[in-house]
């Protein structure tokens, strides 16, 4: 299970404040975890390289190998290819960081493709033995491209190129860690325990995307949830967005016409993702307290969760990496506050606990 | 799992049934565990099509009343299975112009064609030179294996290279062509052809009896032109010309082989020109008493002109019903790159100790210990392979002073 970043934020927090050292904004925090999450990553296949080099036991959970492989299993993917061409040249997919194996669907059983160099490729067609073919095919690695041979365009008959042709088995990058948060009344920062997404809607006043049409109101707090009947909040989408699940809070502060000074609109639930920059929701004349024309909210980029600091997003790495997280950020924020006790601390505490792991 | 994946029917009678969906159009999807249906688009009487449709046990044509069924074969492909879709389409009779499904009570069937089921029987017998490689990867290569690591391009080549060496002398895979000499007395070398294991003329009681090669003709391998003085003549090119045939064959091919063999009849005697005439006069090759045991046979000879890339029979030979075994070295064909089960295990430790011995800093013990093993893996499969059945050997023994129990 992964690491609650708040549990790290607030140990974190809990560690420089008892000692006096000062105080790591969220923003700090979330890059700083990012970092570190990146850092322990990355020595995960160091450290794998390491262990598959040393005697090993296949003891239930005595093996470090299994131990090692069960820390990366989770960004272990398998796609097929983000793209293809005419001639058959297959882009990779955009969240590869680790190239694991990538096999030929087209080939018998799929086998899987040898990467070859550009050189080894000239001399392994000049063999007679080692022609590539769908049972042994290879293919060159370039540019973030693969090339297989045989290319299905010289298949008897030949078939166009799909992307589906190749299917890559590789490590993606671990996403960005994000301590989500909302302002309390009084300024204080409320952890956010929603997911992310960067294109549902941002919690908040969303008056100032309004148009109230020179409409009127009855006062009073009215609730409007997106959909398509005469009291809802009829969505519009922009080309490509597909935005659902929308609901808004209207207070209406005095009967009359509507402005920005008497009434507020807020965003109550985010919704889906996939609301964008010039998606409108209308209510229509009628839909609460007496409105006399309809209201038209068109969202701007600031109306969504990506411009606000809402919604966290857990580390990846798993619970047991959580003193190498939490000793990782302490390190890089000793530096931010400029304290090398804290940095020395940390990073003793860190070389600790590696030399134990690799005894 | 087993490594079975045909039924019964599917492996013996290469057929499957279908049930007719009564319309005009009826899709039967082949089993990808079955051999492949082939089918040419544009049929002609020479195309090669290795199935046949019936209806209820009358084989289909696309002139044969009252359906007039047309067919479409199609190939996909998903991860890397091959599913095939045969479209069989009931087409307008062309007197009457009215189109007849085939009823759902009807059954379908499509069945192999006799070699293609042929091909069908035996493949149990046999293991993929693909599965032989997967095999190889999946056991020896790897952290904590024999092999920490290799491409499997090289373990192909072992792989292909080991199928080439056990075709010369340790696998049955004998080819076997039966042919008829020409006039010509010439028969061109087969397309896969890589040794020959025995010539045999066929009489009619289906016996064989084998044909000899010779070293008493010889197949030149340049037969220039020449001028007066000996010199060979040269076209405007500079390149010497060469005649089409060689003196030598062409007396080869007149020579009468009991002149030869000795088999001499009184007439041969008194034409007075073999070399087995004994007039006084030709002493100078009357030197022979009695026959030769190497020439004395009347089975023919063969020589293989180079040349030419044919194998050319002595004259005696002309009309003969032959038979060719030859052996090839197992990759000509896609579906030649097969093993026998037998020498499976030889082959993976002919591979193993060519990738070791030829790995930088192995140690020389561990060559040797594979080398060993190779050798006596190979002898196994030999032993295996040449086939000695008790019963037959002691069945073979009868005919000898010596009876064997069992």
């Amino acid at each position: 299970m992964a690491i609650n970043v708040n549990t790290v934020y607030t140990t974190v927090l809990s560690i420089i404040n008892k000692e006096q050292r000062g105080y790591l904004t969220p923003d700090e925090f979330n890059k700083l975890s990012t970092q570190v999450q990146l850092e322990i990553f990355e020595k995960f296949f160091e450290d794998y390289n390491q262990f598959l080099r040393m005697p090993k036991t296949d003891v239930e959970f005595a093996s470090r190998m299994d131990h090692i492989m069960e820390e990366f299993q989770i960004f272990e993917k398998n796609e097929d290819a983000f793209s293809t061409t005419a001639t058959g040249v297959y882009t990779q997919p955009t969240d590869l960081h680790r190239f694991g194996t990538a096999s030929y669907t087209k080939g018998l059983q799929s086998p899987i493709l040898e990467i070859v160099g550009s050189r080894d490729y000239k001399q392994q067609i000049l063999s007679p033995l080692t022609q590539p073919n769908t049972n042994f095919p290879i293919a060159k690695y370039q540019g973030d491209k693969i090339t297989p041979f045989p290319s299905v365009t010289s298949f008897n008959p030949p078939l166009v190129p799909d992307k589906s042709d190749i299917n890559f088995n590789y490590i993606r990058k671990p996403g960005d860690v994000r301590w989500g948060y909302t302002v309390g009344s009084l300024g204080q920062y409320i952890y956010d325990s929603r997911p992310f997404i960067a294109t549902s809607l941002g919690l908040g006043n969303i008056t100032s995307s309004t148009n109230f049409n020179s409409a009127s109101a009855t006062a009073g707090t009215y609730i409007v949830s997106q959909g398509a009947g005469a009291s809802d909040a009829v969505y519009t989408a922009a080309a490509g967005n597909s935005g659902t699940g929308a609901k808004f809070s209207i207070l209406v502060a005095s009967t009359g016409a509507l402005s920005s000074t008497t009434a507020s609109i807020e965003v109550t639930e985010s919704g889906s993702k996939d609301f964008g920059v010039g998606d409108t929701f209308v209510i229509a004349a009628g839909a609460f307290g007496g409105l006399t024309a309809s209201i038209t909210i068109t969202l701007t980029a600031v109306n969504l969760m990506s411009a606000t600091g809402q919604g966290s997003l857990q580390f990846e790495i798993s619970e047991s990496q959580q003193t190498d997280a939490v000793l990782g950020v302490l390190k890089y924020a000793g530096i931010i506050i400029k304290d090398t006790m804290v940095i020395q601390a940390a990073g003793g505490l860190q070389n600790l606990d590696e030399q134990n792991s690799k005894k | 799992m087993g490594l079975i994946d045909q039924t019964s029917s599917e492996y013996y009678e290469g057929e499957i049934l279908y049930s007719p969906s009564g319309n005009v159009t009826n899709t039967l999807v082949w089993p990808s565990n079955m051999t492949p249906l082939i089918w040419a688009n544009a049929a002609t009487a020479s195309s090669y099509d290795n199935y046949d449709v019936y209806v209820d046990t009358i084989k289909q044509d696309p002139t044969l009343s009252p359906y007039y069924i047309t067919q479409a074969l199609t190939s996909t492909i998903t991860n890397g299975v091959t599913t095939q879709s045969l479209v069989l389409t009931s087409n307008a009779d062309p007197n009457s112009g009215a189109t007849i499904p085939i009823a759902s009570g009807s059954v379908l069937t499509v069945r192999l064609k006799n070699v293609s089921i042929w091909d069908n029987y035996k493949s149990y017998e046999y293991t993929t030179l693909k599965d032989i490689v997967n095999n190889f990867m999946l056991a020896y290569v790897g952290t904590d294996k024999v092999i920490s690591r290799v491409k499997r391009s090289d373990v192909l080549f072992h792989a292909k290279r080991g199928l080439q060496e056990f075709s010369y002398d340790t696998l049955r895979s004998v080819n076997v062509q039966e042919l008829t000499i020409p006039a010509s007395l010439s028969l061109v070398i087969p397309q896969d052809y890589v040794n020959y294991v025995q010539l045999s003329w066929i009489d009619s009681n289906g016996v064989k009896h084998i044909i000899y090669p010779t070293t008493l003709t010889i197949n030149p391998t340049f037969v220039p032109l020449q001028d007066d003085r000996g010199l060979p003549t040269q076209d405007v090119y500079g390149n010497s010309i060469q005649a089409e045939q060689a003196i030598t064959n062409s007396n080869w091919r007149k020579a009468n082989d009991s002149s030869i063999s000795g088999n001499v009849t009184n007439r041969d005697v008194n034409n007075g020109s073999n070399a087995f005439d004994w007039s006084w006069w030709k002493s100078a090759y009357g030197q022979r008493y009695g026959l030769d045991p190497v020439t004395s046979q009347k089975n023919g000879w063969f020589t293989i002109d180079e040349r030419r890339g044919v194998f050319a029979f002595s004259s005696g030979l002309a009309g003969r019903l032959i038979t060719l075994e030859y052996i090839s070295d197992g990759l000509a064909y896609d579906t030649d790159s097969k093993v026998p089960k037998m020498a499976e295990d030889a082959l993976y430790s002919y591979m193993v100790y060519n990738i070791i011995s030829y790995m930088p800093k192995t140690p020389e013990y561990i060559v040797q210990r594979f080398k060993k093993e190779k050798s006596a893996k190979l002898r196994n499969a030999k032993i295996r392979l040449s086939n000695i059945k008790i019963g037959e050997f002691t069945q073979i023994m009868r005919g000898k002073s010596k009876w064997i129990k069992h």
